[in-house]
């Protein structure tokens, strides 16, 4: 025994005498110390252009990476109303949104061309009739096939009559399309040194239409373009595009990246290729390094040929992006000064804790925004649902409408927010968007709420309360509803079972699990009653119409369209407002898609909760905030200064 | 023991083997309705041709029997494919992180076992005293409170509010791992060799245990550089003690009654009776004996090595093998989570078989079938 | 079985005492014990009398934490040199035990340790007193398991202890015991675990080796068979005290303790009709830690006084070496002199 106790000691000792100069000759200056370092819980887990699991990966992709418009949005509207000037001291007029339908500058890479052609001027799109070669080429790439009509797998349905085809057809493959041409700035190159110029663009979009497999989520767009060619020595590039959309139109410029022909023509299945370890791109930075999901490291480029544009203050050189998955680290590294920003979405009741209790980390600060993330009520109303309109003895759109009329989202924007939060209309549109739905005066429509008239309706429509309070469904049969959420909404449900028992309903908290989205997708069995559910405004489209309540050319409901609603008024109108290719117009008609969707009480807002950001300025000021964006995004890079 | 049974074990085991890989192909897609589901994220639901052309490309068309036959035949060359999260080999994202975490738990353990065989053994010598009482309460302690919970307030007190440790990764920001693989996969091999070697020499079955870890070991301070060993070393210092707080517990818990079971027994009065001295009972026969339980323990924690734990390793960020299943799971990466699964299973048979082996020789009344 | 004079071990006011949670278990209370050299002494007595730990105490064994003992001396005789072994240190009982005073135990398939060869543990205790190498011992080792009747020990040698009969087991103990021709052999109930044939075996092997080394043999033993076999002198125990001594003609033949008395009669004879009734002691050993007041035998004695209630008699000369402890031998016994605390 005395032996080994010796040797413990002994080597104790050592390991006490080590640590201290272990620590001393280990304790290297971290590298980077003048970085912007950004914390985040998910780090970018490849450097694949497209393929983006975490949410950092756009941002990283951003970043290497251009796009053809470039990936900056316009700085908005932040507190105060302030004026911005542009690095070269240019003040900066916001754009008519009215006449810029794209709602985007021209980017970094300097290409004009996103808007209708003026008259006179050289880039921009305008209309022209497609050549009856070209056209019958879209069909075709789109295997838009006279006579045979497509089934589920593949299989013939049944044959059609010219008639019928040229109707098909032209809702998919219009006659007139729209040319759009963009000029490139020159000097412009990739950062390994080679010239950028359009055949990189014509590379790219055909790579991705060839490769649809491997970046499927943007080549459906690219089903609609047809040709693109460089004219000019390389700086003009022209698109042909067979879709009116302006959604599509917008997904095209700013969600693909342009990848190098140089590179790229070597990897001809992206699927198959390993990760690539030196991506080369356009973008202002280059990688630097890359520790696999834990840190990202990128640089600024020396040669990048917009620097000067780029920056207000002095340039950020580096970049780090490093993991942190617990919270509570991360707010205290972050109080520390060892990360200047974390990533993601605060959680309302950690922001609500250190907005009342100051000291408990002094130097943290808080940007609360409004944000396009809508949280909402999805009630089963498809036909494998319970509460369609014909259900309950023709009542089911009463029962749903009484429940809308009951949430009160005030209290849950006060209980469950802690005030982070703002109320939304039926129409599913945040109160900031260009196209949301207004009252007769013009303000912003809100949601009714009138807990009277919600049981009034009730009573009317038969649902009689028994003994025990709750009500009961017109045939009698005891109602119960489920809503299905995953852990983190419990909360929010306990709020939301707590306002409908007022109108004597009784609502069960249901856990989802891991298969919670295969029980809701409508194809998988539409399991649920009601589910929270989140509905996301991007500015490329009007995503929570078509997805939502559309159906494909098939006839099978869409993709999130969970409850399978086949509501043929709603989908001529989305269809009608699809096609609009005059903003204003559009505006108009996506606000008749709200006026029906809202009196379908199908899904129901709840609230959309404020984006809050948790930022230092130990070692960075300058920070903007912007609405719908974290406060770290493409103009807080541009503004950004060290702090002395 | 002899050839047969060996002989036997082994083939055994590769029945076994055979059964999780097959098992391993079936469940999944028993579990997951499409297992091309990954691939064809992303694609609308009504592009059908462009779904089967997908499906083709990676081999999802093909009867399921045929799959099987292929997925077999990359499993033989190491091919388990390419994960969809990390777009690479699934064999390179794997191997890249389990040394990372076995780092923490081959430290963790060695000190543990060390430590627990120190501490039980005082602690049965000197039952009733303050060692032996700090021994019981300690174990109750740390059965009770949760290793993460540890992890946090360590963290928060020696990281953050004394500056002593650092709280993430396993390197200083902004540097990597330099190793020099052909040296350490060298004397990992003549490690390997000297256990053969030195097994057949001395035929003590314990070699088979130490002499593979002191390789290893050897191996990696031959390979890396020594700053960057010192700088690792820095950085596990306060994971490792999270994790030995509570293994030391157990190990020494072990030891402890089986010390105590053994001393009780008759042929150490046997021992004392020749006249043999107290160091000669103690090792050759008290512990001897009561150790042969906590070889069974260590062999059946084998597989957990390479495992790492989920929670530690999101707290200290450290580069590990843990989440890696998390992930695969909940993003449904198909191969990465096949590979992951045959991996622990692979580990798990392995340590039983050498745990047996290795038991038989250490107790002769185990019969070997 | 010869006396040739010459004392190898004596021991006087041996005593032995547990400290335990519920108080003082006082196991041996002032035991005397002379052994001459090859002779065999018994130490009988029923189960729970403390004889075991009389041998355990001479050898000092005992663990000392709960143990505490004392005696007066033991004085231990080798050859010329007489060693007190009460005051011994342990680093010269570490060089008496096993090679001067050996002891083997009960059980023999708890007393060999299970991961070890028989072989080995022999070798253990040869290389320890004789510093041989491997080698060497193991060829004495051999040697030993011929010379205790094992048959094939060269293939032995490399049996582990469940590999072996009870008997097999007890010659390998037998052996390890007499490797280093101690002088004094303590057995504790050598024979009880095993069958009867084995028995007669293992017995018959021990007397030989007393012959052939003229060693002394103390047998410690609750089978009165195998005293009469076997022993030269016998003590007998009860509660920790001796209750009589004396050569196993006198004890067996003609006892005087009633105790001895009920021992002896309640041996069962072969000869005996199925008709005649079992002869018991009555009632049972008492718990040690509550001895009853004065005599303790006295609450099973057919001849109990008031003076057996009140004190315990001192242990006195019969005459002849004989000693007994019983007030009915004591002349004037009504008398308040002599007793033992």
């Amino acid at each position: 025994m005395k032996k080994l106790k010796a040797i413990l000691f002994s080597l104790a000792a050592l390991f006490a005498a080590a640590l201290p100069a272990g620590a001393l000759s280990a304790c290297r200056k971290p590298q980077y110390a003048d970085a912007l370092k950004i914390g985040a819980l998910d780090v970018p887990k490849t450097l694949m252009p497209y393929d983006s699991i975490a949410g950092t990966s756009t941002l990283v992709a951003g970043m290497l990476y251009d796009t053809l418009l470039g990936s900056q949005s316009e700085p908005a509207d932040y507190a105060g109303g302030e004026d911005y000037y542009f690095p070269d001291g240019e003040k900066y007029v916001p754009l008519d949104k009215k006449e810029n339908p794209y709602m985007f500058t021209d980017g970094l890479v300097k290409v004009e061309g996103a808007y209708q052609k003026k008259d006179g001027g050289k880039y921009g799109w305008e209309r022209y009739a497609a050549d009856p070669d070209e056209r019958r080429a879209m069909l075709q790439r789109k295997e838009i096939r006279k006579g045979v009509r497509l089934g589920p797998k593949g299989e013939e349905v049944f044959s059609e009559t010219d008639a019928e085809f040229e109707a098909r057809a032209e809702l998919a493959v219009p006659k007139t399309w729209l040319k759009y041409t963009f000029g490139l700035v020159e000097g412009n190159t990739w950062n390994d040194g080679e010239v950028f110029n359009a055949d990189d663009i014509k590379f790219t979009f055909d790579y991705i239409v060839k490769n649809r497999g491997g970046v499927s989520a943007i080549s459906t767009f690219l089903t609609n373009y047809v040709k693109s060619y460089s004219l000019d020595g390389g700086n003009t590039f022209d698109m042909h595009l067979s879709s009116q959309k302006l959604s599509d139109i917008k997904t095209i410029c700013n969600s693909i990246l342009i990848l190098p022909e140089h590179i790229w023509k070597n990897y001809p299945n992206p699927m198959a290729v390993s990760n690539l370890d030196n991506p080369v791109g356009t973008g202002a930075y280059k990688l630097e390094q890359f520790n696999q999901s834990q840190s990202v490291v990128l640089k600024l480029r020396d040669d990048y040929a917009f620097k000067d544009k780029l920056f207000a203050k002095a340039p950020i050189e580096r970049i780090m992006i490093m993991r942190l998955e617990n919270i509570e680290i991360q707010l205290t590294s972050l109080n520390k000064g060892d990360i200047d920003v974390i990533w993601e979405s605060l959680e309302a009741s950690k922001a609500y804790l250190i907005g009342e209790k100051a000291d408990l980390y002094p130097n943290i600060k808080l940007s609360s925004v409004e944000y396009d993330f809508i949280t909402t009520l999805l009630i089963n109303a498809g036909d494998k649902g319970r509460f369609g309109d014909d259900k309950f003895g023709g009542n089911g759109r009463a029962l749903r409408q009484a429940v809308s009329l009951a949430v009160d989202q005030e209290r849950l924007i006060r209980d469950v927010l802690y005030g982070g939060g703002t109320a939304v209309n039926g129409g599913l549109v945040s109160p900031g968007q260009p196209h949301a739905l207004l009252d007769d005066r013009g303000d912003y429509l809100k949601k009714e709420f009138n807990i009277d008239r919600a049981n009034a309706i009730l009573d009317g429509a038969g649902f009689n309360k028994d003994g025990s309070g709750y009500r009961r469904a017109p045939d009698g049969s005891e109602l119960t509803i489920d809503i299905l959420a995953g852990i983190y909404s419990q909360r929010l449900v306990q709020a939301l079972v707590e306002d409908f028992e007022k109108i004597g309903l009784r609502f069960e908290y249901r856990q989802g699990d891991g298969q919670t989205s295969q029980n809701v997708k409508y194809e998988k069995g539409a399991n649920f009653d009601a589910y929270i559910n989140s509905v996301v405004y991007a500015s490329d489209r009007l995503l929570m119409f078509d997805a939502r309540y559309g159906v494909y050319e098939n006839g099978s409901p869409r993709l999130f369209n969970y409850s399978g609603i086949k509501d043929e008024t709603l989908i001529d109108l989305i269809f009608d407002m699809d096609y609009e290719t005059g903003i204003e117009e559009q505006y108009e008609k996506a606000r008749a898609v709200q006026r029906y969707l809202e009196q379908l009480y199908l899904e129901i807002p709840l609230y959309s909760p404020n984006y809050i950001s948790a930022y230092t300025e130990k070692n960075f000021k300058g920070w903007i905030k912007m609405t719908s964006n974290g406060i770290y995004n493409g103009a807080s890079l541009r503004f950004l200064e060290k702090t002395a | 023991m002899n050839t047969r049974y060996v002989v036997k074990r082994i083939l055994y085991s590769f029945l076994i083997l055979f059964i999780v890989i097959t098992l391993n192909f079936f469940l999944p897609r028993l579990v997951f309705e499409d297992p091309a589901e990954p691939f064809l994220r992303g694609i609308p639901d009504d592009e059908f041709m462009l779904r089967n052309a997908v499906r083709k490309e990676f081999g999802f068309d093909k009867p399921v029997w045929v799959q099987f036959l292929v997925y077999l035949k990359k499993f033989v060359t190491f091919d388990f494919g390419t994960s969809y999260i990390y777009k690479q080999p699934v064999f390179k994202v794997m191997f890249d992180r389990i040394p990372w975490s076995m780092v923490l738990s081959v430290a963790g353990m060695l000190i543990s076992i060390v430590a627990g065989i120190v501490w039980g053994a005082t602690a049965s010598t000197k039952r009733g005293k303050a060692v032996d009482n700090a021994l019981l309460n300690y174990a109750t302690i740390t059965t009770a409170i949760p290793s993460f919970w540890v992890a946090l307030v360590f963290v928060m007190l020696f990281a953050f509010a004394v500056p002593i440790f650092p709280y993430r990764g396993a390197m200083t920001d902004g540097y990597s791992l330099s190793i020099n693989k052909a040296v350490f996969f060298g004397v990992a091999a003549g490690a390997v060799a000297l256990t053969v070697v030195l097994y057949k020499l001395l035929k003590k079955p314990l070699i088979v245990f130490v002499t593979p870890l002191a390789g290893l070991i050897a191996a990696v301070f031959a390979a890396v550089p020594a700053s960057d060993i010192a700088d690792i070393a820095y950085h596990a210092a306060l994971p490792l003690i999270v994790i030995c707080l509570g293994s030391i517990v157990s190990y020494a818990l072990m030891v402890r009654n089986s010390m105590i079971a053994v001393v009780n027994e008759d042929y150490i009065l046997t021992a004392r009776a020749k006249g043999l001295d107290k160091t000669r009972v103690l090792y050759g026969h008290t512990m001897r004996n009561a150790l042969l339980p906590m070889v069974t323990s260590i062999g059946m924690s084998l597989a957990g090595i390479f495992g790492g734990s989920v929670l530690l390793e999101k707290i200290f960020t450290w580069p590990g093998m843990g989440t890696l299943l998390l992930e695969a799971q909940n993003i449904g990466d198909f191969q990465l989570a096949q590979a992951i699964m045959f991996f622990y299973s692979f580990i798990t048979i392995f340590a039983n078989l050498l745990t047996d082996f290795v038991y038989h020789k250490l107790d002769p009344r185990i019969k070997a079938e | 079985m010869s006396r040739d004079g010459g004392i190898t071990l004596c021991a006087a006011g041996l005593k032995a005492m547990f400290v335990t949670e519920a108080g003082f278990l006082k196991a041996v209370e002032g035991v005397d014990i002379t052994i001459r050299k090859g002779e065999c002494a018994a130490l009988v007595g029923e189960s729970g009398c403390g004889k075991s730990v009389t041998g355990l105490a001479l050898m000092r064994l005992l663990q000392t934490p709960p143990a505490l003992y004392t005696a007066q001396k033991i004085l231990f005789f080798d050859g010329e040199r007489a060693t007190d072994l009460q005051t011994a240190t342990e680093a010269e009982m570490l060089n008496v035990r096993g090679r001067k005073i050996s002891m083997i135990f009960q059980d023999p398939s708890a007393a060999l340790n299970p991961v070890m060869t028989v072989g080995r543990q022999i070798d253990e205790i040869i290389i320890r007193h004789y510093g041989l190498n491997k080698k060497e011992a193991r060829s004495r080792t051999v040697g030993l398991l011929r010379s205790v009747g094992v048959p094939d020990p060269e293939r032995r040698y490399f049996s582990f202890p469940h590999e072996m009969s009870g008997g097999l087991k007890q010659r390998v103990l037998i052996a390890i015991a007499t490797a280093c021709r101690p002088a004094l052999m303590i057995a504790d109930e050598p024979t009880t675990a095993l069958d009867v044939t084995i028995q007669a075996q293992i017995l018959r092997l021990l007397r030989d080796l007393q012959r052939e080394n003229n060693m002394a043999l103390l047998l410690i033993t609750h089978d009165l068979g195998v005293v009469s076999h076997m022993a030269d002198s016998v003590y007998v125990m009860y509660l920790g005290k001796i209750m009589e001594e004396g050569t196993t003609a006198e004890i067996i033949g003609a006892p005087l303790h009633p105790y001895t008395q009920g021992l002896i009669k309640a041996v069962p004879s072969l000869d005996d009709d199925s008709a005649v009734p079992l002869q018991q002691i009555p009632h049972n050993v008492p718990n040690p830690m509550k001895k009853p007041s004065g005599c303790s035998f006295h609450p099973r004695c057919a001849f109990c006084t008031g003076l057996c209630r009140a004190k315990m008699p001192p242990l006195i000369e019969y005459g002849g070496g004989r000693k007994v402890r019983c007030w009915r031998y004591i002349p004037d016994s009504s008398a308040n002199g002599g007793g033992d605390d």
